[in-house]
């Protein structure tokens, strides 16, 4: 069901494609701030011609005032204002108003050099002589507008990447709590066992289960998953399923192992495995069965000493079988001792200076440990002075298992260890905060040591020129490199990325113009700002610098200090460009390494509920997720007398969270229907099920459909889908949604129990989601019911109606984004529909 | 696109009116129509007659309010629906948990 996830755009280039509305008003406001009417007059008048509304105001608390509100186009503030001095107030505005992409342009008489620093340091970009040239006004709006663009551009994508981030958290923040409570609601006697644990990121790959044997007997299984993201975690449910449904069962040891084994090897990829520890102890409480597979050594206290446990066993999921010799070894234990167990996060867990905790405190605490005492609570302050604030890298879990008649009386008193023991609740970590990083001060003027300001690249045929601008920049703190032309130029960024460019327009073999456009063709999305500088003065020549990519434009010959002001200011916006542009690659990078962890949980998951689908070839099924998680499900199953029965789902939402709860579905669904149970009982369990998992707002709307053996009983349920369509010689019945959806109320209503339809051989059924009709073409007109109705009419026994369905689909759509999920199955009554099934009581 | 609420202290009803689509772009200014709302004494209508489109995050907005009012069906009511709004309705066959003119 349709919610929405974010679109992320392309990317933005070097060379943004620079486009100019005249129309009136179309450029936006440009703030005039002066005390003389006659200057403020004649520049709006100019600047309205140009596309800009303007608002003129006096002085620098006007204008700070008015900022606060709204956010200007562009700000043209006089230098020698009264009250607020103009750079004071520049400064005021970029700091308060938390906006440095409005660029800012001083109006002076006096062009001198101390002043025009002065101005930039406040963070002004640019400046105009008074009186002011109309020609060259223009000229200076359309580098500055390019420079708004783009930033501007860059500041969007910063928004939808941190948006399409948001979103992805928010459905594994869902998906966390479906599995926690899948996986924790099983565990038994978790009070009387100690249980540490701090999960790394959102999900842990550290695993802890336990359960009751049926003699009252008691099985502790500690685990950690390679990787601790989401993978990991949804790879938890099916082994949590096995060993609670295995463990009640009372099925030993190697039994269990081998099958977790087999499910993992099946599961992950050759790379993933799962190190185990498996903690068996019959309830006569006088020894353990003891398995390790490549976990750290357990550690037994005991009246005698303290007793390592080593590993003695592969990890799980390595193999397609286990080893015979690696079977669990028999160890004696009386009450009163107690085992301590850990994944290697405690182990390795590091100070600020990258020391482990293994060599670092662990072994003397070992080694204090007093007989008949809990070790847990003084290992974690141990822990918390020798982490302090350092982040850890790995998922930390450690249990404490106290032997004694307490542990294993199922309805014995509560021992009243676990109050003086001290256990603390899971603690979440959070993330590596993103923001970090994104605000930084303006840049301020750095000292003229030699190469502090990086390197510029001087590209100029003339030796006079290229001498002139050279010293000048050497002397500013730049190194300086030279080319005579654009193919030298090009030539030189092969092995260096220069941080400035200084480019003549005028050149023998290839001339400037065409060198920036291939330069900022090649760095991308590296911003290194490109000056022109040329004798050149028509608006046609600078129009053609700026599109070719040119930041800035000067003409020869050039005032010195006005170069000296510009420098310092396109160093400032390739310095903002290059901050949001590493903030991006940060999200990029976090982005892309939770959508190679979704695709990875997405095979976990996908083989958990696919594998044990039956009949699914026989069956007409189109799907088509929107994004990697697909909230759409599909289940079928045979019952034990030989019918079929089939789910059709969609869960709220179509990320990770609407998928997950997808797991716990499947299992009581393939489950139930393997043992036979009745439609109204597997409802009721599923239903229970996701009132328990899901939050309030969300649901599964379903159909459940059973057919008979022989062909000629359907029964059916339709919680909030769409109708179900059956085709039979004397026409088409529609099955409406007669329930309501499940996971919205803790029982079914009475009232919504499955209903009976008589059918035969050659009847067929059509079941959807409701992203079908909801698919939308380019104008965004759906799909829509009228169409299938269409379709559905034409629907003859002899044709199956979902490639006539797909076709018209696609005609519709195009190649058109969806919104929602897509999901529609065919079923033709059949008898070879039951082929394969159990055999007839 | 909005969400406007008015209140009715004589007769103690909360009216939330939603305008266009309702989606999960309202989450916020939904919850906020009702948050700090006094739940035991005040009975919510939510009108729908100006919304053009309901998904299923709106639906679970619903679902949210009806847990806000201790889940009694009497106490929201859900009025003017126009055709797609209400086929969502009818599907999810929410007049077991709502009220409805």
């Amino acid at each position: 069901m349709a919610a929405m996830r974010p679109v992320l755009d392309g990317s933005i280039s070097g060379n943004f494609d620079f486009a100019r509305d005249r129309r009136p008003f179309a450029m936006g406001l440009a703030l005039i701030v002066g005390a003389d009417p006659d200057q403020a007059n004649v520049l709006g008048r100019l600047l309205r011609r140009e596309g800009y509304r303007t608002l003129a105001v006096a002085d620098g608390e006007a204008a700070v005032g008015h900022c606060r509100n709204t956010r200007p186009a562009i700000i043209f503030i006089e230098l020698g204002l009264t009250g607020l001095k103009g750079f004071e107030a520049v400064r005021v505005l970029k700091r308060d108003c938390g906006d440095e992409e409005t660029p800012v342009v001083f109006m002076t008489q006096r062009l001198d050099e101390d002043m025009l620093l002065k101005c930039v340091e406040a963070g002004g970009d640019d400046f105009l002589a008074e009186p002011i040239e109309p020609s060259r006004l223009k000229s200076r709006l359309l580098v500055l507008e390019r420079l708004r663009g783009l930033r501007s551009a860059m500041v969007d994508r910063k928004r939808a990447l941190s948006e399409l981030l948001d979103w992805e958290r928010e459905e594994e923040a869902l998906a966390e709590r479906v599995l926690g409570r899948a996986v924790k609601n099983r565990n038994v006697l978790m009070d009387r066992i100690g249980l540490v644990q701090r999960p790394a990121a959102v999900f842990s790959g550290d695993l802890v289960l336990t359960q009751h044997l049926p003699d009252g007997g008691l099985r502790v299984l500690l685990a950690d998953f390679t990787g601790h993201g989401l993978a990991a975690a949804v790879g938890a449910l099916p082994i949590a399923d096995a060993f609670h449904a295995m463990t009640l069962k009372g099925v030993g040891d190697d039994i269990l192992l081998e099958e977790i084994n087999r499910k993992l090897y099946q599961l992950l990829p050759a790379d993933r495995f799962m190190a185990a520890c498996l903690v068996t102890i019959p309830v006569h409480g006088e020894e353990l069965l003891w398995w390790n597979g490549g976990m750290p050594s357990g550690w037994l206290r005991t009246a005698q000493g303290l007793r390592e446990l080593t590993a003695h066993a592969l990890p799980l999921g390595i193999l397609p079988e286990l080893p015979v010799l690696e079977a669990p070894i028999r160890i004696r234990v009386q009450a009163g001792d107690r085992l301590l167990l850990m994944t290697d996060g405690l182990l390795e867990a590091e100070d600020s200076q990258g020391r482990m905790f293994w060599n670092y405190g662990f072994e003397t605490l070992l080694g204090d440990w007093e007989y008949g005492g809990s070790l847990l609570s003084r290992l974690f302050e141990q822990l918390d002075v020798h982490c302090a604030d350092t982040e850890q890298a790995d998922d930390i879990a450690v249990l404490e298992i106290p032997f004694g008649p307490d542990l294993i009386a199922a309805s014995g008193l509560a021992s009243g260890m676990a109050a003086k023991g001290g256990w603390t609740a899971p603690h979440a970590c959070d993330e590596t905060p993103v923001s970090a990083g994104f605000s930084s001060p303006l840049v301020s003027p750095s000292q003229a040591e030699p190469s502090a300001r990086g390197t510029a690249l001087i590209v100029d045929d003339s030796a006079i020129n290229r001498q002139l601008l050279s010293y000048m920049l050497r002397q500013e703190g730049f190194v300086t490199l030279t080319a005579n032309d654009g193919e030298e130029a090009i030539a030189c960024l092969e092995s260096t990325r220069p941080d400035m460019i200084f480019m003549d327009v005028v050149m023998p073999r290839m001339n400037g113009i065409e060198a920036t456009r291939a330069i900022k063709t090649r760095l991308g999305e590296d911003f290194v700002p490109v000056i022109f500088l040329s004798a050149l003065r028509s608006e046609e020549t600078m129009m053609e610098c700026i599109r070719a990519g040119g930041d800035d434009f000067l003409t020869k010959p050039f005032n010195v200090a006005l170069l000296k002001a510009r420098i310092r200011s396109m160093e400032r916006a390739r310095d903002l460009r290059r901050r949001d542009a590493a903030a991006n690659l940060v999200l990029i990078e976090l982005l892309e390494r939770r959508q190679q962890e979704q695709l990875l949980a997405e095979r976990v998951f996908s083989r958990a509920i696919k594998n044990r689908n039956v009949a699914i070839e026989r069956l007409g099924l189109i799907q088509r997720p929107t994004a990697t998680f697909n909230g759409d499900l599909v289940l079928t199953q045979y019952l034990p007398d030989g019918g079929l029965r089939v789910l059709m789902a969609d869960i709220t939402g179509h990320g990770l969270g609407a998928t997950i709860g997808a797991l716990p579905v499947a299992e009581a669904f393939h489950a139930m229907t393997l043992k036979g149970v009745a439609d109204n009982a597997v409802l009721a369990e599923i239903n229970r099920k996701l009132h328990l998992l899901l939050p309030t707002e969300r649901f599964m709307s379903a159909c459940l459909v059973t057919i008979s053996r022989d062909g000629r009983v359907l029964r059916w349920w339709n919680g909030g889908m769409p109708s179900v369509w059956v085709r039979t010689r004397r026409g088409l019945i529609e099955l409406v949604s007669h329930a309501l959806p499940l996971g919205v109320l803790p029982t079914l209503p009475v009232e919504d129990k499955s209903r009976r339809l008589d059918i035969e051989l050659g009847d067929a059924l059509l079941l959807f989601t409701d992203g079908l009709a909801a698919a939308s073409d380019r104008r965004g007109i759906r799909f829509g019911e009228a169409r299938l109705k269409t379709l559905l009419n034409r629907w003859s026994r002899d044709r199956p109606l979902l490639p006539d369905l797909e076709s018209a689909l696609n005609a519709h759509c195009g190649d058109v984004e969806q919104p929602d999920d897509i999901a529609a199955l065919e079923i033709h009554i059949e008898a070879t529909l039951f082929t394969g099934a159990p055999a007839r009581d | 696109m909005s969400v406007t609420s008015s209140i009715d202290k004589e007769k103690g009803v909360v009216t939330i009116a939603i305008e266009g689509r309702f989606d999960f772009a309202q989450h916020k200014a939904f919850r906020d129509a009702y948050k700090g709302i006094d739940s035991k004494s005040m009975k919510f209508v939510v009108d729908l007659s100006a919304a053009s489109y309901l998904d299923s995050s709106a639906l679970g907005m619903l679902l949210l309010l009806r847990e806000f009012v201790g889940s009694d069906p009497t106490r929201v009511r859900i009025k003017g629906s126009g055709e797609d709004v209400r086929r969502v309705l009818r599907i999810a066959n929410f007049d077991k948990l709502f009220s409805f003119d």
